[in-house]
């Protein structure tokens, strides 16, 4: 019991010490030393907090610009691989699998390699965006999906041919429940490639959101407000992951428990 | 698992009729676009055998920035896993330092450290330590969280056996938490594999005068002109991101065979 509370303790504390620790050497411009670098190229923390409070509605502009894509790329994309999901279930076995592993390979691919083609067909900024976005979440969804919907043991699918449920029934009352602890994993790990997939556009072709915003800060050689920017982005990437921890425990326990 | 003839060459013709019918849809397509009169058609969706042209015409310029962006991915790949594999196996020898550091390396996956390319590069001014540093920086993060994980794999029947072995800590290291952590060492070598390549890319894509990524900038800034080398360098990208993976699961086949997810031929 009490290694138990002693273990708590340290999971907390030793973050903090470390985090306080390191921040401290950092404002202290140990690193800048350490590295031999003037504080234009790595800015101080008191230094980015500072441009990031000067320039807060410009930042606030665009991380609304960034997370709206974000938002929409990862609805469209998490949407589309689940009802592709769906469609694979409907096919024979063996062709399933097949699309499957061949859907599975496709999420080991660099698809950003597909942004530059994308700029070309989809003009506009907050599309583009999301379509990369779409192309880059869809497989992980699908895969994950598609796999805790088949999976379900035979046993239970045997149980639900004795009550006659029908396919649909089974669906919903078997399938997607027994899917949803993968369904999380894939929500969960496709909002970093959201964000990876909206900073790359951003980085590449658009003027707009917080890629743009620490390529353009550097241009004009305000770095701390460049940092600002690349610390709003893990905010939000943190953010958005934690969202989702915190709603897979409250309206899935059983689920969060098992995966 | 082994498969009737039949079935097998049944398999065999489905992939084909798939093949088949994916090129004969992509002609159809591209005849559609080709027929507009969009300047940049033939950037947009070239004919199969145009881009498979393209390939083999540029084939000296693809390979030349290709092995650009493909070396500094793979020695950054290199540095971040062996600086991840020996950090995290340090770390997990004192319980308060891991419990200190895990929730950075956790919180460092839901970060887009790619957003980090522009600053980077505007600290090295210069490409390739750009593109290095970025590709290790990834695969770091991704390596050392696995193999943290994997370090602490072992169920603790086995810990109880060492113990009775009366092995001491760096004997239990060496044949037990070592050995557990293979196979999630390998998953975060799969995972990433193909992200130190996207790192390295987009380098090119920032900036940059060489590699892939510059070819595909080019193309579209030059309009039809540079049409000629998008699709091909795309489909180089993604073959060298394929080829990575596939060698990191070559390698995990070779070092670690007893791994369970391999005796299953899954993977």
């Amino acid at each position: 019991m009490s290694t138990a509370t002693a273990t708590r303790v340290r999971n907390v504390v030793a973050p903090l010490v470390i985090f306080v620790v390191f921040v401290s050497l950092w404002q202290a411009q140990v690193f800048n030393d350490l590295f031999g670098l003037e504080t234009f190229a790595i800015p101080l923390p008191d230094q980015i907090v500072e441009a990031a409070g000067d320039n807060t509605a410009e930042l606030w502009r665009a991380f609304g610009q960034t997370f709206t894509a974000v938002l929409l790329g990862y609805s469209l994309g998490n949407g589309l691989g689940f009802v592709l999901a769906l469609l694979l279930l409907a096919l024979p076995h063996g062709a399933a699998r097949r699309a499957g592993a061949a859907f599975t390979a496709f999420q080991a691919l660099p698809i950003i390699a597909i942004a530059p083609l994308v700029a070309l067909w989809v003009p506009d900024s907050l599309w583009f965006k999301a379509c990369v976005v779409t192309i880059m979440v869809f497989p992980s969804m699908l895969v994950y999906a598609w796999r805790g919907m088949s999976g379900v043991p035979p046993e239970s699918l045997e149980l639900m041919a004795s009550y006659r449920a029908s396919t649909r029934q089974i669906l919903t009352g078997l399938r997607i429940p027994a899917a949803v602890p993968q369904i999380f994993t894939a929500l969960k790990y496709t909002t970093v490639l959201a964000l990876i997939g909206v900073v790359v556009c951003e980085i590449l072709k658009s003027h707009d959101g917080l890629g743009y915003e620490i390529h353009d800060a550097l241009q004009l050689f305000s770095t701390p407000l460049a940092w600002a920017a690349v610390g709003i982005l893990a905010l939000v990437g943190i953010a958005t992951y934690t969202v989702l921890v915190v709603l897979e425990r409250a309206l899935f326990p059983w689920a969060a428990r098992r995966g | 698992m082994s498969l009737a003839p039949g079935t097998k060459g049944r398999e065999r013709l489905i992939t084909a009729a798939v093949v088949v019918g994916v090129l004969a849809l992509w002609y159809v397509a591209a005849l559609l676009v080709q027929s507009g009169d969009d300047p940049l058609a033939a950037s947009k969706l070239p004919y199969p055998h145009g881009v498979i042209e393209q390939i083999v015409d540029n084939r000296s310029v693809l390979a030349e920035a290709g092995w650009t962006t493909l070396k500094q991915a793979l020695i950054g790949f290199a540095v971040g896993a062996v600086v991840g594999i020996f950090s995290s196996v340090v770390m997990a020898q004192a319980a308060w330092l891991e419990a200190g550091v895990i929730p950075f390396i956790l919180a460092a996956q839901m970060i887009p450290m790619i957003a980090l390319v522009p600053i980077a590069q505007n600290i090295f001014k210069n490409d390739d330590v750009t593109r290095i540093f970025i590709a290790a920086f990834i695969t770091f993060f991704s390596v050392s969280i696995a193999v943290l994980r994997g370090l602490k794999s072992a169920p603790p029947p086995a810990y109880e056996l060492m113990s009775s072995y009366n092995a001491g800590r760096a004997k239990t290291l060496r044949y037990l938490r070592l050995p557990a952590a293979v196979p999630m060492m390998f998953t975060g070598l799969r995972i990433a594999a193909p992200l130190s390549l996207v790192g390295s890319v987009l380098v090119d894509l920032s900036g940059a005068q060489s590699g892939l990524g510059y070819l595909m900038l080019a193309a579209i800034t030059f309009g039809s002109e540079g049409a000629a080398v998008l699709w091909g360098a795309m489909i180089v990208l993604l073959a060298l991101g394929f080829l990575m993976t596939q060698a990191v699961v070559l390698v995990e086949r070779i070092v670690a065979p007893w791994q369970p997810d391999l005796r299953h031929g899954k993977a």
